[in-house]
């Protein structure tokens, strides 16, 4: 009947448990009795190529469900059964034939059974046995089929152990006389008889025990086709074994020999085979050799074997079985055909060695090897992912090794080429980078270079060590410009390392060291110059001008030659003129190093040009000028300067105005504008040409050319001191006009004083 | 005719100086350093009318010279001319404060200058 999967289970490991839905169905089932399932879907090609059905063991313990166990090692249900979406519906065949027991105990029963038609009735003897089935019991058994020789065994086990079973067998076809003899009269007429076989045995059978007597309606029949396959005749295996025995008992202690009929079952075995399957030989004839299949091999490996026997060839290859008790054992067998007299095959002949020894070192090896194997190409590619990684990481660090080296030889090189002494120290005074002027502008050993060797060369000028730690302390530099050092000047300064990207923490310091002993001797020099300038220049200068003076004025009526005289007179020029020149100098220094002090105070400036135009009158006398000052009608406002130093100025443009003047006048005006007060002076000298305009007010700078020089006799400074002086006052000092030929008019402005 | 006591350790000038001076009828006496000036000064008995000192001066300076000048009873009114070559305002007012009466420069003094303001000192004291 048709059942639908209603549950599927795993309930021990490799076991499936199938549940097939019972709901409403009427299947007649017992404990232990065996089930056979016939599935279009789940039929499956065995390894003889055949369709199967399968007899497997049920445990069935409730009404609703029919369960299943199989194995799932069992490949066909596996992959049928195993695998078949739940609610489908399979085909069942329930126990054969009407296996529902009398009520009544003490009816006695008859089993008839042919072949495997045995096995229902198997597990319902087994149940008998453990006085589960209060029943007597008879089975008439005929058995034609190899393959049942297994069961007979458990059968007479069977017999033995229990008193209300009687087992009576026959090994052929089960006749009328052969029943009568096995069971008395009584039994034969009151038994419900339970037959189950092949069709023809069960239809004879039931004909033979109408004759005898039994009603149709005590009899259960049903007939069950076994296995299609061609069986080798009894006659032919006995034959056939009984003419190898000599031959096989040779190979007894050391091979495995079998054999068996077409389909495979066991029909001989040798005691080695015995003892190596740990089957006794009992259990061994009549079963399928599939019984010792471990599950190792390919379904296609045994689909190759049986191809090659079943086409009459000799196969050889190593098998690895399974021995009752589980274990494996491999062998190294050879399988072939036995043929008959017809030249057919009936049966096939396998002769193996154990080579289990052998395989478990080869798979041992193998394994092994495979381990090795896997293990070595894990710790080469361990290996090479580690070369590949070492070799990138040296490629990098050689690359970086040389960009800082490159980085480290150029910082070094810069440093080491600096002329002042250079220090990177750590907090502890600890030296990082230095270079060698340190060691040179210390006079010390390169190597003894160390803070506290420095600080020690400089104490008593300055504590080296202190200021250092008050500058990381307080993250600000220390610049001390002039330490003496022995004979020398040096210029120390301390700067704190601050990483900004390290919260500003300071991580040392840089020491600066510059010798500075020969600026300090330029610089010095410089002074000297001044002073000797100032004094040495000076005092001679005075000495010549002043002697130069006296003689001209006090000894002139001794000198007769005039010649003299006017050698006389050129020294006392010469001598103003160097003294001037001097004068100039210094001021412009003084300028220059801002020691130059003004003292403004408001003055009237008419008044100076009226004292100018008088102190320079006799100059310009001398040449046939006019200098005259033309005062606004308005008098103008007092100015706000220094009237020494603004006289300078104005007696300055005033003179360069009557030297660069051949004929004319020099004019000085004033002109109120705005908030300064202009002073004009205009001449009709030579003129500026515009391009020497513009180099007016420079240092060293005199307008015109060569003639000009020679007749003025300047310094270059005036100008240029008097434009500093100007604008010291804040004021503009200009060119207004300049015509090469016609004339100059030069001007600056003073700031009014407030009134 | 006055009695002149010229300080000053350049020989030209102070030749020059000298005679001058005694061009002008006066009366000279000199000293090379500011040691020898002070002996000299105190040693003399008829005190010079006025002194001419320079600033820069060996062994004893000029500066030095006046304030030993200024605290000794003896010597403490002969006026002194400051006479250097050194020009500094700041110098000018120290030694007008320790009692110069005069501040000249050498080299913006004609040696006419010199003798006049000299002289014009001279008169006035």
């Amino acid at each position: 009947m048709k059942l639908a999967i209603a549950e599927r289970k795993e309930i021990a490991t490799g076991t499936i448990e199938v549940a097939f839905n019972l709901s409403g169905k009427e299947f007649h089932f017992q404990a232990g009795q065996y089930v056979w399932i016939t599935l279009q879907r789940l039929f499956y090609n065995d390894e003889h190529g055949q369709s199967r059905c399968f007899s497997i063991a049920s445990s069935p313990n409730d009404k609703k469900f029919l369960r299943i166990a199989f194995r799932v090692s069992q490949s066909g249900f596996k992959r049928t059964l195993g695998e078949i979406a739940l609610g489908s519906e399979v085909e069942v065949e329930g126990p054969f034939g009407d296996m529902v027991l009398p009520d009544d105990h003490s009816l006695p029963i008859v089993f008839v059974a042919g072949g495997i038609g045995i096995t229902p009735f198997l597990s319902m003897l087994r149940f008998a046995a453990e006085e589960k089935i209060p029943y007597n019991i008879t089975l008439l058994y005929a058995n034609r089929n190899p393959e049942s020789v297994v069961y007979l065994k458990e059968l007479e086990e069977l017999a033995r152990q229990n008193a209300n079973f009687i087992l009576r067998n026959h090994f052929d076809l089960l006749d009328a006389p052969a029943i009568q003899k096995n069971i008395n009269e009584g039994t034969i007429k009151t038994a419900l008889w339970y037959i189950v076989g092949p069709p023809a045995m069960a239809t004879e059978t039931e004909k033979i025990i109408y004759k005898l007597g039994v009603s149709r309606g005590r009899t259960r029949l049903t007939e069950f086709n076994g296995y299609s396959a061609p069986v080798a005749t009894g006659e032919k295996i006995e034959t056939l074994a009984g003419l190898s025995e000599a031959v096989l008992r040779a190979l007894d202690k050391n091979v495995l020999v079998s054999i068996t009929d077409l389909r495979g079952t066991i029909i001989y075995a040798n005691d080695k085979f015995v003892e190596t399957s740990k089957y006794s030989r009992e259990e061994l004839i009549g079963r399928n050799h599939r019984i010792l299949k471990s599950g190792f091999h390919r379904v296609l490996f045994y689909q190759e074997l049986w191809h090659t026997i079943s086409t009459g060839h000799v196969w050889r290859g190593e098998i690895k079985n399974r021995a009752k008790d589980g274990s494996f054992y491999w062998v190294d067998a050879n399988i072939a055909p036995i043929f008959g007299k017809e030249n057919e095959a009936i049966g096939y002949i396998a002769i193996r060695f154990l080579i289990t020894e052998r395989k478990k070192l080869e798979e041992k090896l193998e394994e092994d090897s495979r381990e090795l194997k896997d293990t070595k190409a894990a710790i080469l590619n361990v290996a090479e992912d580690l070369e590949r990684e070492k070799e990138s990481v040296e490629r990098k660090v050689v690359e970086r090794t040389r960009e800082l080296k490159e980085e480290q030889a150029r910082l070094i090189a810069s440093i080491n080429s600096l002329k002042f002494g250079f220090i990177v120290a750590d907090p502890a005074h600890r030296i990082l980078l230095k270079n060698q002027a340190v060691a040179k502008i210390l006079g010390i050993p390169e190597e003894s270079v160390t803070m506290v060797k420095i600080s020690g060369i400089l104490e008593g000028t300055v504590n080296l060590l202190e200021r250092s730690e008050r500058c990381i302390a307080e993250k600000q530099n220390f610049d001390l410009p002039e330490v003496l050092f022995g004979s020398k000047f040096l210029k120390i300064l301390i700067s704190p390392i601050v990483m900004i990207r390290d919260h500003n923490e300071v991580i040392g310091y840089v020491l600066l060291l510059e010798d500075i002993t020969e600026a300090k001797i330029l610089e010095r020099s410089r002074d000297e110059f001044f002073s000797i300038a100032s004094h040495e220049l000076r005092t001679p200068l005075t000495a010549i001008q002043g002697n130069a003076s006296m003689l001209l004025d006090f000894y002139a009526d001794k000198i007769k030659d005039p010649e003299v005289k006017q050698m006389l007179g050129d020294i006392s020029t010469a001598g103003h003129r160097l003294i001037k020149i001097v004068n100039d100098f210094l001021e412009l220094s003084r300028f220059e190093q801002k020691r130059m002090k003004f003292e403004a105070k408001p003055f009237a400036v008419h008044d100076l040009a009226d004292e100018v135009v008088k102190e320079l009158k006799g100059l310009a006398d001398k040449k046939g000028l006019e200098l005259r000052f033309d005062p606004p009608a308005v008098s103008p406002p007092n100015v706000l300067a220094d009237r020494d130093k603004i006289k300078e100025v104005l007696i300055n443009l005033t003179g360069n105005a009557i030297n660069y003047t051949k004929t004319g006048s020099i004019v000085i005006g004033l002109e109120l504008v705005g908030k300064m007060l202009k002073v004009k002076i205009k001449d009709t000298g030579i003129g500026i040409s515009p391009v020497n305009q513009g180099l007016l007010f420079r240092k060293f700078q005199q307008a015109g050319d060569v003639l000009a020089r020679d007749v003025t006799q300047g310094t270059g400074l005036g100008l240029y001191i008097s434009k500093l002086i100007i604008e010291a006052m804040g004021g503009v000092i200009t060119i207004d006009e300049s015509i090469p030929g016609k004339g100059s008019t030069f001007s600056f402005s003073l700031p009014i004083a407030a009134a | 005719m006055r009695k002149v006591f010229i300080v000053e350790d350049n020989k030209d000038l102070c030749n020059m100086y000298e005679r001058l001076f005694k061009l002008h009828g006066h009366e000279v006496t000199v000293a090379s350093d500011g040691l020898d000036a002070l002996d000299k000064l105190r040693q003399v008995k008829t005190k010079p009318a006025v002194i001419l000192l320079d600033v820069i001066l060996p062994k004893m300076s000029g500066l030095d010279v006046l304030r030993a000048l200024k605290n000794d009873e003896e010597l403490k009114n002969i006026p002194v001319v400051i006479l250097t070559n050194s020009f500094n305002e700041t110098n000018e007012n120290l030694f007008l404060a320790q009692g110069a009466s005069l501040y000249l420069v050498k080299i913006e003094n004609d040696i006419k200058d010199v003798i006049e303001k000299v002289n014009k000192l001279l008169s006035l004291v």
